[in-house]
């Protein structure tokens, strides 16, 4: 799933100063699991926004906002309404299929920050970068995401007592990487070099998939 | 006078120093270094914008030691400033200027550094590096393009022996060697049985190590490195000798001695990383 996080206070007040019918629109899925979205927080962002002035006259959420044509469809639902904002609770890409369909000023309250995997209620691990040359097969966990320089041949001088420089709380991608194979008596697959990357995805902007 | 290269390739000693890029143009405190060291070692490393701090760049510095100071140098070049395009430039430009050793690091994380949020580029690795150099000597750049000339480049890596687990780390040195690293430079060496054993795991690649060697200027300085640098343990005995001494010179330079003593058998020749301390270096060069 996508993990979002709110934006400071600060930056929120400042975009919306010149607004003060506000619709929200929020997305029920990956936002929603990481409490920036879903009914509870719309609800409470109403109340907020409303203690400072402002006016909900519409709020709804939606079941994937990356899906441009499921915001096409349900946005109709408050087209008779008079409204100054739209307020996306979405991650970049929820938040530019509302841009693309959704009429005037429309406002993200979020960063989007990584794709991650949930291993448990409120917990979000990063685990894919979308490099679009996945070595999983070879490491089984992803360096380009998890080391934080994203190296591919190794662990780096900063590897110590198996933790990484940049975060001694967090193991070492390498020394994961390298215990999990060793478990599996299969550390001959990262013992081979690791060519740099070659693929189109890297370069940017990346080509679109059109089916 | 014979070259870093040629020493090693005679399988001959050798005696390397770091020299720590400065944070400007002035070069009185590295010339006076060099002017301390230059009958003692055979080669100077120059820092490459270390523990990701802004300095003058390690070609620039080695290019004046080269051309104004007469000494051989090593440019050490990291993966984390530069794309692959910057990388080859500046191995084509370091060997215009003269330069013939290069010690290829990963760098450190920006984010230990001075400037922060900097984007880190690790567009390659220090082993693809080592294989681009190799691609060079040959004649053609990564992209299969046939160079005008082509550069003639001693290339190293670095290798912390101490580092737990060992085992990746011994996995990514064979790459190392396989990708095309003449010598390797170490991590400073304390825990001289870590290194030995370090050493034995390596020993059928018959590639010449060259072992950091630093002194400890005082009890507090020992302590700090040991809870500061990562991958530097400074074991117990040693913080306690340092503690109890009377005469921290004499003591770290029993110490160093002892360090080298021990490695010796094991080693290509010290690379010493001292931290203003380089006049005591002859020192214990002498006694070796």
């Amino acid at each position: 799933m996508i993990v979002t996080r709110f934006k400071s206070e600060e930056e929120i007040y400042n975009v919306l100063k010149p607004f003060k019918k506000l619709v929200f629109i929020g997305c029920n899925i990956c936002a929603a699991e990481c409490n920036t979205s879903g009914e509870k927080i719309l609800k409470e962002y109403k109340e907020k926004f409303e203690q400072k002035g402002f006016e909900v006259v519409y709020s709804m959420l939606i079941e994937g906002m990356c899906n441009q044509n499921l915001v096409k469809r349900d946005i109709k639902k408050f087209r008779d309404i008079e409204y100054d904002a739209v307020i996306s609770f979405a991650c970049g890409a929820g938040t530019q299929s509302v841009m693309r369909v959704g009429g005037k000023n429309v406002i993200t309250l979020l960063n989007t920050i990584y794709l991650a995997r949930k291993p448990r209620v409120g917990s979000f691990t990063e685990s894919c970068i979308m490099c679009g040359d996945c070595m999983l097969n070879q490491t089984m966990v992803c360096p380009k995401t998890r080391c934080s320089k994203g190296i591919t041949n190794g662990p780096c001088g900063g590897s110590v007592n198996g933790c990484c420089e940049v975060d001694p709380d967090r193991k070492c991608a390498w020394v994961e990487i390298y215990e999990k194979l060793e478990e599996k008596g299969e550390t001959w697959r990262i013992e081979k070099i690791f060519q740099p990357l070659k693929n189109v995805n890297e370069s940017k902007p990346r080509k679109d998939l059109n089916k | 006078m014979k070259s870093f290269r040629e020493r090693i390739e005679n399988k001959e000693m050798v005696i390397t120093a770091e020299l720590f890029a400065p944070k400007g143009i002035d070069m009185t405190g590295i010339k006076r270094k060099v002017e301390i060291l230059r009958e003692h070692v055979h080669a100077f490393n120059v820092t490459d914008n270390q523990r990701a701090t802004m300095r003058v760049g390690s070609l620039g510095i080695c290019a004046w030691l080269e051309n104004k100071m007469n000494v051989e140098t090593i440019f050490q070049l990291n993966c984390r400033d530069r794309n692959r395009l910057a990388l080859q430039s500046d191995l084509l430009s370091a060997s215009l200027l003269g330069i013939k050793n290069v010690l290829v690091i990963t760098g450190d994380h920006p984010s230990v550094g001075d400037h922060k949020h900097s984007k880190a580029v690790f567009d390659l690795d220090s082993v693809q590096l080592l294989s681009v150099i190799k691609e060079l000597e040959r004649g053609y750049d990564f992209s299969g393009n046939e160079l005008k000339g082509s550069p003639t480049i001693f290339s190293g890596s670095t290798i912390n022996p101490a580092a737990t687990p060992i085992e990746p780390h011994v996995i990514k040195f064979k790459k190392k060697v396989e990708a095309g690293a003449q010598f390797f430079q170490t991590q400073v060496v304390f825990e001289t049985d870590k290194f030995i054993k370090f050493q034995k795991k390596i020993k059928n690649l018959n590639v010449p190590v060259i072992a950091g060697i630093s002194l400890l200027k005082n009890y507090e300085f020992a302590k700090f490195l040991d809870d500061t640098v990562p991958g530097l343990n400074v074991p117990e005995d040693l913080l306690e000798r340092m503690k109890n001494s009377k005469d921290y010179k004499k003591e770290r330079i029993e110490i160093a001695c002892e360090t080298i003593q021990k490695l010796k058998p094991y080693v290509a020749g010290f690379h010493f990383m001292v931290f203003g301390l380089e006049k005591e270096i002859p020192l214990i060069l002498e006694r070796m």
